[in-house]
């Protein structure tokens, strides 16, 4: 960590403060089984609740609606529909880095075959505005997967017309 | 609930885009010192505090340590409310619970923020670092991933959503504890302003404020003090699943707050609520979601919010003026956001509103909205209950 | 729990935190006049330093602006762990009536002993504009 006082364009003093800091999180044996069979199978995994049939990605250990334990996991495709999309210009720090994201990024809500959930993540398009609701995307994962979340890099938007020959993937 | 209690006092600062004259403690100082001078009281009549701050914005561990001295906590029952945007108002029902048990009879709660010492979007994003940390990107995506299935689904206008943005900034022209006013403002205004995340206008967004307010809540006979108590009537509140993704339609369905509305309503009778409620403070920190939470209140059916916000119905003047302070579009400093919906509506009620105040007002309703994940509702009533 | 559930999880951000007027001026007396100012408080008179807006006894507002000397006496003072030129103390200053937390610059302090401020020739207006506390001679 690192200080310094600075004079602000006013007769008033702040303190600049770079906080630099780490953490071991224990991420919990779900995700760590779902990142084991990325690694090994390179397919997503959700958690099925016995109770409302849900299908949750990220997997997790209990049914929070419910509040029971889920003991299934099941395979998700690897194509998805859009169900939510926004193009982002706005400045924001990436939290890893310190550094500023580029911009403009599209993010998309994005659910994939066989889950109940959506995933929040960015979509790989060479023309922003061409993304619309309803349109599919596949999971584009980082050669050679390491086993966390960095493996899913984005998801390629697919064409309307070229996705039509692959509607049976789930 | 065991016993009556109201608010009868209020304080804010002015709000505003840095406040570097004070420090934290100092800014909040200022609201509780209003509050106390509202209400008449002072640090010694005080019989607990609470609280209300997201410490990671500005960066410092234990805000309730170092700030509690300045909200004169020194020997008291002092205890600190956070739960996202939703920490104002989670921390208002916490000392309205306090003051209603009878254990306090005059209970502080004093919410602040001070994002021009921090990175507010990128502290939002520190979330789960296995699942969404590295994609994570602030308040304006995941609302405008929301917004655009909303928009779609009710075949909502840019323009219908910028008018709930004229009306706030007119609204916090009149305000004069707002960050943000324009008289002047115009649909046209909204829309050529930049493009923060489709279709999010810079101008449909909430400020980031410096900003502290505090509330005084009284049980017991010290309430037949004061003229006109703000009595508390009901709450509840409601949690959701962690991650955004969870909620595959969270706009359009908004569980939380249909259920906590519905709780409330089904405690203080209310079965028409356009028409049964006199003013409204909900937590809007974006054009659009105002449209929302008016599906999701019952102010209209759903599909007739941009007709209800083109109807000027919700304008002050009209049948159920919503956010007459100006709302959270106007001034947002997040820990303090929540207590200053209840605070502007404790004003209207107090009637103390100034320029702003709506005629008549006796019945109102306060919202909170805490990322996806918390809604609060309260319900004030001008009537001992 | 097993090292393979382990995810290192890094953070990086920035902040600028305003200390606010009164402490801006005391730390501006110092960068700019080499001068250590308290505040007195207008109930109880006691006089805090470094400077603050309120009383952390009373409550209330402080009244006035006291330049205090740089000279004081040593009440109580621990050894660093890292740094081992130096002992954090507790130095009561002439007219003041709490204690300053500083560095002293002695192998072998004494309790009550007068110590005097060591200021840097490049203040940058900050605590460490006072090197350290040395014993008076």
């Amino acid at each position: 960590m690192s200080m310094k006082m600075q004079n602000t364009d006013t007769e008033y003093l702040t303190a600049e403060i770079i906080m630099d800091l780490s953490w071991d999180v224990d991420i919990g044996q779900t995700m760590t089984d779902f990142f084991h069979r990325l690694k090994d199978e390179k397919c997503l995994y959700g958690s099925r609740c016995g109770s409302c049939d849900r299908v949750y990605l990220p997997p997790r250990p209990i049914c929070g609606d419910c509040w029971v334990e889920m003991d299934e996991f099941v395979p998700l495709g690897l194509q998805g529909t859009i169900i939510g999309k926004t193009i982002c210009y706005y400045k924001i720090l990436d939290s890893l880095t310190g550094k500023p994201r580029k911009t403009p990024f599209v993010l998309g809500l994005i659910q994939l075959d066989g889950a109940d959930t959506t995933l929040n993540h960015f979509v790989d398009v060479d023309d922003p505005a061409k993304v619309a609701i309803g349109d599919r995307v596949e999971t584009i994962f980082r050669e050679p997967l390491q086993g966390n979340v960095g493996d899913i890099i984005h998801f390629k938007w697919l064409p309307p017309s070229e996705e039509k020959g692959t509607e049976d993937v789930s | 609930m065991a016993r009556p209690v109201a608010i009868v006092g209020t304080g804010q600062t002015r709000h505003s885009k840095a406040r570097l004259d004070v420090h934290q403690g100092e800014m909040v100082r200022e609201a509780v010192d209003a509050a106390l001078l509202d209400a008449d009281l002072s640090f010694q009549d005080i019989d607990a505090i609470v609280l209300t701050n997201m410490e990671l914005f500005e960066g410092r561990a234990l805000p309730e340590l170092w700030c509690g001295e300045f909200a004169g906590g020194f020997a008291k029952p002092v205890m600190k409310v956070a739960t996202g945007g939703t920490s104002g108002t989670s921390g208002a029902i916490v000392g309205l619970m306090q003051a209603a048990s009878g254990l306090f009879d005059k209970v502080l709660v004093v919410g602040w923020e001070k994002h021009s010492e921090g990175s507010t979007q990128t502290g939002m994003s520190l979330t789960d670092p296995a699942w969404d940390r590295h994609i994570a990107s602030g308040a304006i995506g995941n609302f405008a991933l929301s917004i655009s299935q909303f928009a779609e689904a009710r075949g909502i206008t840019p323009e219908q959503a910028a008018l709930v943005a004229v009306k706030a900034r007119r609204n916090g022209a009149l305000n004069p504890n707002a960050h943000l006013g324009d008289a002047e403002i115009t649909v046209e205004k909204i829309l050529a302003s930049p493009m923060l995340a489709e279709p999010i206008h810079l101008l449909d967004m909430c400020p980031q404020s410096d900003g502290a307010a505090a509330l005084v809540i009284a049980g017991g006979d010290i309430v037949n003090r004061y003229k006109n108590p703000a009595w508390f009537r009901a709450s509840a509140t409601r949690h959701d699943q962690p991650y955004i993704g969870d909620h595959d339609q969270r706009l359009l369905k908004m569980r939380t707050l249909r259920s906590a509305a519905a709780e409330v309503y089904r405690k203080v009778g209310i079965t028409d609520p356009f028409n049964q409620i006199d003013v409204a403070e909900i937590y809007e920190p974006v054009s659009y979601v105002e449209l929302a939470w008016y599906e999701a209140l019952g102010f209209c059916e759903e599909g007739q919010s941009g007709r209800l916000i083109e109807s000027g119905k919700t304008q002050i003047g009209g049948e159920l003026p919503v956010n007459p302070s100006g709302g959270v579009l106007c001034s947002n400093p997040v820990g303090a956001t929540g207590v200053i919906r209840v605070a502007e509506i404790a004003k209207q009620l107090h009637k103390k509103a100034g320029a702003y105040q709506v005629d008549g007002a006796a019945q109102a309703l306060v919202t909170g909205y805490g990322v996806y994940a918390w809604s609060d509702v309260l319900f004030f009533s001008g009537d001992k209950p | 729990m097993s090292v393979d559930n382990l995810l290192t999880a890094n953070v990086k951000l920035p902040f600028n935190f305003a200390v606010g007027a009164t402490a801006s001026r005391f730390y501006q007396a110092l960068r700019d006049e080499k001068v250590i100012y308290g505040t007195s408080c207008e109930a109880c008179s006691k006089v805090i330093v470094p400077a603050r807006s309120y009383c952390p006894t009373c409550n209330g507002a402080m009244a006035g602006w006291v330049k205090l000397p740089d000279t004081g006496t040593l009440l109580g003072w621990s050894e660093p762990e890292n740094d081992g030129d130096s002992f954090v103390a507790l130095i009561k200053l002439e007219g003041a009536d709490n204690l300053l937390v500083h560095k002293l610059a002695d192998n072998d302090p004494v309790m009550g002993i007068q110590v005097k401020a060591q200021w840097q020739e490049q203040r940058t207006g900050s605590l460490s504009d006072i090197e350290y506390f040395k014993v008076a001679r």
